[in-house]
């Protein structure tokens, strides 16, 4: 394997209580012996590790507290040796299954960021997504886990759910914004292939409601003094996801898990999604791509735009040796003229409207 | 080579019926081609025929058989395409011919477009010898089909052969009708060159290559020649046969069938149809049956990307040369800039030719929807045809027009008739008669406007009568119609390329439904974007497509880089199949939608 200098370490836990609705993520229904088979599996993709330390490590899933306290012990203590000094140690939770017992653990083994799936204050919307926690839960896990001393939480919300109205998604913003969480994450539903919604041929809300969610939530956060860091990503000053920021910089991650996706060096991969294999064949992957020049340079492109801040230039021609203007020359020439792209003495970084219609800006930037 | 020994023949069938399965059982059967180069449907060879289990271009392959008599006979098995708009090429193909097995479906029984094949055979004064497929099947019913052969085409098919061509049960019995029924060629080998074109193909290296039939005398390597029709003069540098393999030999002689290739460089020289002589001291008279076809479907072809109008002028002449019922001219659209008005003989064919434009010569095309040729009578006196909508002059002088009627003959279960009727009256039909065939079948007989079924109404026979309904048309003649011009016009601004002529009876619902699919079909873009529909810049019909708010994913994939990116070659891979239009995006597919009916 080539030798990593990965500063991000992704583990993927593909158990779940319930599985909801609208995921298409790598999940099976929690099972004991399923997951103790799979920590075991985790261990020895880790010892391959050894030695290694990381600046930021992110337990995602599936759910991670659907664990048993006594295998979330487990992998917390297989994890410890790879935290770095001033590591941001990740962990997702479900509010349905964060009982206090599985807190202090991650307290002990220093996780010192919770993302918690709160997704809507409304019952009737959770149920319909199929949700199994109420509010009262979220607000519950958030005073213990301030209680022990975990105040860096981060909040995942929903909009364009079904039925969903302007004024349901605002009263989960405000509720955001009153618990004064210094990170929120909102994620537009996207009927994926292989989610539930998918099979009951539930469609996705018209653009137009999108944009008026979208906009919504970036008045309202701006307001309540967030910024709207990334696409989906808003945080009080200082509070951004450093392991996300890892992704958006196009900075090597190293992925353990099912369906995790890792990058390192001239190489990206995605570990099998079939559990099964991932059990029984050792390390087998879905994909496993050796990087041309060219595909670095758009990934990083594609990946820094989603950034508000945009992207530094002196990164881009440190790593490839050539100016960013040089190699994208006609597609930063057209945009600029779109008003799309703004270029400064060392960013270049999407104006508003570049920013709501990404996807047509990066299509100029895929010819080269 | 004793021309008493040769036999030619075709094989007459339905779609489906097993034409291509009984050719590549008589390939293997004759050892033509062992079983380790035996590939399922060894004669269509386009891929696109393959897919599409239709058989489109012909072919010729030469078999070696033993009989029972213990001489062996040198067939030549010549493929003809199975559909209703290629009938003037199997009409060339059969006249290469002395024989032709005729392939009957032992459940189906008869079905238009077989029938008109037959009549075709008739035509040509070939020898037609009938067979019952697919009788292994439980629903086969050999002895109704064997009566209705009688009754309807009034052949004796007593003694025909019940085979199956996928087993190969009986297959010997064809093979031995074949040498007993198929006359042998006549024609004097010593008779001054005349061999009938009746199909060629392009080769980079060697030029056009014409599949032939020597009909009198024989042709050798180094022979001068002459193409009759087009006056063109060659020198024979390869011949030779198919087995399907190409073999190269010294001559054809008289009664053979194979290839000739003459360093011939411009396509033009060579049609389907024509007769090839001797330079000099040739034939005076060409053989019988060429003529320069009639297309009935017109429509405009242009490259999405517009710096490759060249090439696609390249690839048409190129396929033109392969498939001779295919006409083009240049033609300007201010919508869609430099392109093509192509000429073909039905939708089935145009359909063929632009998905071999773009997967042959890998160019991405918008075509306009298919037009017919009307004509317009102006108050002058004068005539004017026109092929594309777009060009119809100014409905002030305009006396009277006029839009050509097929008629069409549809057999069909008794059960569908009502549908079948149904649908024929929205098609603006005109009911002539109505003939039991036998206890189950009917034929419809109707006049319908060639311009209301080129477009679906195969598709929509078929599904009204769950596929069992076939049907055959040919060209009636022009008459009057109130016709009007319906143009669309996006964002305010008329596009050419979307103008369609309409009866002004059908114009409301018309618009109505062209509008609603077109906002259905042209996905949206930054800006709020009307469709209208205007006949005499009357507006008569509009929807709206909203603007787009955003253009990104705000989804939880963090690292997911691969669907990140799947994601945006999905999205550039559908705009390459858009064309600008004005400052809208368009897509191929909003084009065919002016010929929508109802609103589904």
């Amino acid at each position: 394997m080539e030798q990593s200098k990965a500063k991000s370490l992704y583990i993927h836990i593909p158990f779940c209580q319930h599985i909801c609705e609208y995921c298409d993520f790598v999940r099976v229904g929690y099972h004991q012996d399923l997951a103790d088979r799979f920590l075991r599996r985790c261990e020895e993709d880790l010892s391959l590790r050894q030695g290694e330390t990381f600046e930021t490590i992110y337990i995602g899933g599936g759910t991670p507290s659907a664990l048993s306290v006594k295998q979330l012990e487990i992998m917390l203590r297989m994890i410890k040796p790879f935290r770095a000094v001033e590591c941001e140690f990740t962990m997702e939770a479900n509010p349905e299954n964060f009982s206090e017992d599985k807190i202090e653990l991650c307290v002990e083994y220093g996780v010192n960021r919770i993302s918690l799936g709160v997704q809507s204050v409304q019952s009737k919307l959770l149920n319909l997504i199929g949700r199994k926690h109420t509010l009262e839960d979220a607000e519950n896990v958030i005073t213990l886990l301030r209680k022990h001393g975990i105040d860096n939480i981060s909040a995942d919300g929903m909009y364009g759910l079904p039925t969903q109205n302007l004024d349901d998604f605002k009263e989960t913003l405000t509720w955001m914004i009153n618990q004064k969480l210094p990170h929120v994450s909102l994620y537009a539903l996207t009927i994926e292939p292989n989610s539930a919604f998918e099979r009951k041929h539930i469609k996705s809300v018209d653009n137009s409601l999108e944009g008026d969610f979208y906009q919504l939530a970036e008045n309202m956060l701006s307001d309540a003094g967030y910024l709207h860091y990334e696409i989906s990503n808003f945080c009080l000053p200082d509070k951004e996801s450093r392991h996300n920021l890892t992704y958006w910089h196009y900075e090597d991650f190293v992925a353990i898990g099912p369906g995790a996706s890792g990058k390192e060096g001239h190489r990206r991969y995605t570990v099998t999604k079939n559990i099964h294999r991932y059990l029984t064949e050792g390390i087998v992957f879905d994909e496993d791509i050796r990087l041309s020049t060219v595909d670095e340079m758009f990934e990083f492109v594609m990946m820094g735009l989603r950034l508000k801040k945009g992207i530094e230039k002196v990164r881009f021609s440190d790593r490839f040796g050539v100016t960013i203007e040089v190699v994208f020359k006609d597609a930063i020439v057209k945009n600029i003229e779109k008003g799309w792209l703004i270029l400064s003495d060392t960013l270049i970084f999407p104006s508003d409207d570049g920013r709501l219609f990404l996807h047509d800006l990066l299509i100029d930037f895929m010819e080269i | 080579m004793n021309q008493k020994y040769i036999r030619n023949f075709s094989i007459i069938a339905h779609i489906d019926h097993g034409k291509s399965t009984l050719a590549d059982r008589i390939l293997e059967m004759t050892k033509t081609v062992d079983n380790r180069e035996m590939m399922e449907q060894m004669l269509d060879t386009l891929d696109l025929e393959r897919e599409r289990g239709i058989t489109i271009k012909l072919n010729a392959v030469q078999l070696k058989y033993t009989a029972n008599d213990g001489h062996e006979y040198t067939f030549h098995l010549i493929d003809t395409p199975g559909h209703v708009d290629f009938t003037y090429e199997v009409s060339r193909s059969l006249a290469a011919c002395e024989g032709a097995v005729l392939v009957v479906d032992a459940s189906q029984g008869i079905e238009a477009q077989t029938l008109a094949n037959v009549y075709l055979a008739l035509d040509n004064n070939l020898e037609i010898i009938p067979v019952i497929n697919k009788v292994d099947l439980p629903a086969a019913d050999p002895i109704r089909v064997i009566e209705e052969i009688e009754n309807v085409i009034g052949l004796e098919a007593t003694n025909a052969p019940q085979i199956s061509a996928k087993t190969g049960l009986n297959v010997e019995q064809v093979l031995e009708a074949i040498v007993a029924r198929v006359p042998a060629p006549q024609g004097d080998p010593d008779a001054p060159l005349k061999a009938l074109v009746f199909d060629s193909i392009y080769d980079s290296y060697r030029g056009v290559i014409a599949y032939v039939r020597i009909k009198e005398g024989s042709v050798k390597i180094g022979d001068k020649i002459r193409f009759m029709a087009a006056n063109a003069f060659y020198e024979v540098v390869e011949c030779g046969i198919r087995t399907p393999k190409e073999i190269k030999r010294n001559s054809l002689s008289c009664g053979e069938v194979g290839w000739i290739a003459a360093s011939i460089k411009s396509v033009k020289d060579v049609h389907v149809g024509d007769t090839i002589t001797s330079a000099q001291h040739g034939a005076i008279e060409p053989l019988p049956g060429y003529r320069t076809l009639n297309s009935m479907v017109f429509c405009g072809l242009y490259p999405i990307e517009s710096n490759r109008y060249n090439d696609l002028r390249d690839a048409l002449e190129k396929l033109q040369l392969n498939d001779a019922s295919l006409k083009y001219e240049a033609e300007t659209s201010q919508a869609l800039g430099f392109g093509f008005r192509c000429g073909f003989l039905g939708l089935l064919h145009m359909d063929v030719v632009q998905e071999r434009l773009e997967r042959e010569y890998n160019l991405s095309l918008i075509a306009t929807a298919p037009s017919v040729v009307y004509h317009a009578f102006m108050t002058d006196g004068s005539m004017i045809s026109v092929d594309n909508p777009s060009l119809l002059p100014d409905v002030q002088k305009i006396h009277h027009m006029e839009e050509p009627f097929v008629k069409a003959t549809i057999m069909v279960p008794t059960e569908y008739v009502g549908p079948v009727m149904e649908l024929c009256q929205k098609k603006r039909g005109i009911y002539k008669e109505m003939i039991a065939v036998d206890a189950g079948r009917m034929h419809l007989h109707y006049l319908l406007p060639l311009g209301e079924i080129v477009y679906d109404f195969f598709d929509r026979l078929k599904s009204a009568t769950r596929g069992y309904a076939s049907y055959d048309y040919e060209l009636d003649g022009y008459y009057e119609s109130k016709l009007v011009k319906m143009d669309i016009l996006l964002n305010s601004e008329v596009v050419d390329a979307l103008s369609t002529i309409v009866h002004r009876d059908f114009a409301y619902a018309r618009g109505k439904a062209i509008t609603e699919k077109m906002r259905k079909l042209i996905p949206r873009q930054q800006f709020e974007i009307p469709i209208q529909a205007a006949i005499n810049n009357k507006i008569i019909a509009r929807s709206d497509i909203k603007a787009l708010r955003k253009n990104v994913l705000a989804k939880c994939y963090g690292g997911d880089i691969t669907r990140k990116k799947k994601l945006l070659e999905k999205q550039k891979e559908g705009k390459k199949r858009m064309k600008q239009v004005g400052s809208v995006e368009v897509p191929q597919e909003a084009f065919m939608a002016v010929l929508s009916m109802d609103e589904d």
